[in-house]
């Protein structure tokens, strides 16, 4: 062979010793590629192990959430509750007694519209209403301790003038709220994932659910009403005169709230008795309304007589708000009469009321009394039972006149002289009296003892105490 | 066919190959043996072995992937639930009830007791309540007011401010302005006669340090 043909075997030995070289250098590559995906293989399937151990806490976790959502949707109103939520606010105002002037709702960009998720959409309406401090109260309780969320951010009042307060008897505030709620539309995600044995992983959570249902419940303060508390938007001073009434404004108030409430259980047993089914029913309903009418007349008599309620708001309320509805009940009561005359629980409680009013020294408000049934006590002529009354009541009206008119005479008593041997003596308006002697032409002496002198007044024997 | 070499001993030697030669091509062809045993090697015994692993391996996580889509999705709902359960409590917890803070304004202003009782006989033209939503805001938000104080003692409105300061009302505010006011018109038509107007001005604390407090009295309560 020649030399050449050996170079060549030579060359060529090489030439495949290096190309067998390649080939290892890339079968090393590929069995390093092949062990680093391997490698991720094994942390793959690691961290999908580790993530599998936790699918049943996240599977509880997913069921507590799903069910705290329906109180989500309880809390936050979704687009057609928004209807609801403006009806809410209507009936806030029958309950709170304020009256709802505008009702305005505020663009979202007015509104500084938070951005907080693509859930949740604020809504806010600005109201304007008049009411006094505890309708405003009565107000905003409602809209906070409602079940759908609503929140006050901002309200302004002014204070109504003290001409208005005055005349109208009650505080009508201008108030500016801003109301605003949450329109909770969860948008279109992934559907829910199916869980098997959802029913009874649920019922095994139950109570966690209540737990995270009651963390997320919105917080309510138990407002208690008025308390007797004077509405502090009220300019509190009262005129000089009223220093006369002894009573303090907030005393005079409550006098006031309590008639009130007992004239709106009058109008209440009213709607009883005309809207009676059956005439047992009615003649109740009757009995009752007479009962309380007559109470309410004597409370109302007695605070009048006695001056009680000089604060001219607590005057106005007192006039508007009592005086006024049961005037006009007393005059639909006799309408209803009908020429008959009262009936025997009317009379029977006249009657009475004359009687306390007597036993109380009142005799002006017994008159007073019996003057609302005067014109009608004739109609009862024909009937045995309520001319009884009638003859009872009469002679209780002139007890209360003698009373009144002894009450009014001039007595100035300014000693008396008893001595042992003597007939005893008695100054009285400047004159040395005597027994038997008269004062007035109605008015005589008929004893005079240590402390206390009898007369005879229009043939009654009355005594004075000293 | 048989070949002869007819050459004298001399010229034979001449033409016979070079034992170097042949050693070198013996070497070439020992190297190339080896190396083709190592790629041998590589190629059946260790990337079959590493491949043989990979496709165990594969097989297992193909098991466990619809265990991981289901855990992903469930992840993904909880995560959904999650962000409206925040921030439903983010909105519900800022707010406060102006009802209970209201309220309490009215019990300390009636607990003055009026002129006969000589703390205070306060009484209000308005009140401007606002609350600001935005947590980057300097101010939570304030309540201020118009106040009048019915009497000629103008040491009143301090005593006002101080029932104020020790009634639960201030638990969401910070401490009112020093007291400050100026007598108004003298009415002798009026009991009492003389008043003194003042301003009521009162910063909401920051939410967070609302929420602490309640979360105090809470535990407290506990």
């Amino acid at each position: 062979m020649s030399r050449r043909w050996w170079i060549g075997l030579v060359g060529g030995g090489c030439l495949a010793a290096a190309g067998t070289g390649v080939l290892i250098y890339f079968a090393h590559g590929s069995i390093a590629e092949a062990r680093a995906e391997v490698s991720d293989l094994q942390g793959r399937i690691q961290a999908a192990r580790k993530q599998i151990a936790g699918t049943n806490d996240l599977e509880r976790e997913v069921i507590v959430l799903r069910e705290t959502e329906e109180a989500i949707k309880e809390i936050l109103p979704d687009e057609r509750d928004i209807n609801n939520f403006v009806r809410d606010m209507r009936r806030f105002e029958d309950d709170a007694s304020v009256r709802i002037t505008a009702l305005k709702k505020k663009p979202q960009e007015a509104a500084n519209r938070k951005k907080t998720s693509e859930d949740f959409d604020k809504v806010a309406y600005q109201l304007t209403f008049d009411a006094d401090a505890f309708q405003l109260l009565a107000f905003l309780d409602r809209l906070e301790s409602h079940s759908r969320f609503m929140l006050v951010p901002s309200f302004k009042l002014s204070a109504a003038s003290r001409r208005s307060v005055e005349e109208a008897g009650q505080a009508a505030h201008k108030v500016q709220m801003d109301v605003e709620t949450y329109v909770y539309e969860p948008h279109a995600g992934a559907p829910p994932v199916k869980i098997d044995g959802y029913a009874r992983k649920r019922e095994l959570l139950l109570g966690e659910i209540t737990r995270r249902r009651q963390a997320l419940s919105v917080e309510a303060y138990s407002y208690g009403g008025p308390r007797g508390r004077r509405d502090p938007w009220v300019d509190p001073r009262v005129p000089v005169q009223s220093e006369e009434s002894g009573l303090s404004v907030p005393e005079q108030q409550q006098i006031v709230d309590e008639l009130v409430t007992l004239t709106r259980e009058l109008l209440a047993t009213r709607d009883r008795w005309l809207g009676a089914a059956n005439v047992v029913d009615e003649m109740v309903a009757r009995a009752d309304l007479e009962n309380l009418l007559a109470g309410l007349e004597e409370n109302l008599r007695r605070v009048e007589g006695e001056g009680l309620i000089r604060y001219k708001v607590a005057q106005s309320r007192l006039q508007q708000e009592v005086v006024g509805p049961v005037a006009e009940l007393r005059r639909k009561v006799a309408e209803q009469e009908s020429g008959n005359g009262p009936s025997i629980e009317a009379l029977r409680e006249l009657h009475d009321t004359m009687v306390r009013h007597l036993a109380s020294g009142e005799h002006d408000l017994a008159l007073s009394a019996c003057a609302t049934f005067e014109s009608r006590l004739d109609y009862v002529r024909g009937d045995p039972a309520r001319e009884t009354w009638v003859t009872k009541i009469r002679r209780r009206r002139d007890e209360a006149q003698l009373l009144s008119d002894f009450s009014r005479m001039k007595i100035d008593i300014r000693g008396v002289a008893i001595m042992e041997g003597r007939p005893p003596v008695i100054l009285i308006n400047g004159r040395a009296l005597g027994e038997g002697d008269l004062v007035d032409n109605e008015l005589m002496i008929r004893g005079i003892r240590a402390g206390e002198i009898e007369f005879v007044f229009r043939g009654v024997v009355l005594v004075r105490r000293f | 066919m048989i070949r002869i070499n007819l050459l004298p001993d001399e010229y034979r030697r001449r033409n016979r190959t070079s034992f170097k030669l042949v050693l070198a091509v013996a070497a070439m062809a020992t190297f190339n043996g080896m190396l083709l045993a190592w790629l041998s090697w590589l190629h059946f015994g260790v990337a079959g072995e590493v491949g043989s692993e990979r496709s165990v391996l594969q097989t297992e996580l193909d098991g466990l992937t619809p265990q991981v889509t289901y855990n992903k999705a469930l992840d993904a709902e909880r995560k959904r639930h999650s962000a409206r359960e925040s921030v439903l409590a983010e909105i519900t917890k800022s707010r406060i009830s102006w009802t209970r803070k209201v309220d309490e304004l009215i019990t300390v202003i009636h607990a003055g007791g009026g002129p006969e009782h000589q703390r205070h006989h306060v009484w209000l033209d308005d009140l401007i309540v606002q609350q600001t939503p935005d947590p980057r805001s300097k101010s939570a938000g304030s309540v201020r007011a118009s106040g009048h104080n019915g009497s000629d003692r103008f040491d009143q409105i301090a005593n006002f401010l101080d029932d104020l300061e020790h009634s639960p009302f201030i638990e969401d505010f910070l401490a009112p302005a020093p007291p400050e006011g100026s007598q108004t018109l003298v009415d002798k038509e009026l009991i009492p006669p003389v008043v003194w107007a003042f301003p009521l001005a009162l910063s909401l604390k920051p939410p967070e340090e609302r929420l602490q407090k309640q979360a105090a009295v809470k535990e407290a309560k506990r």
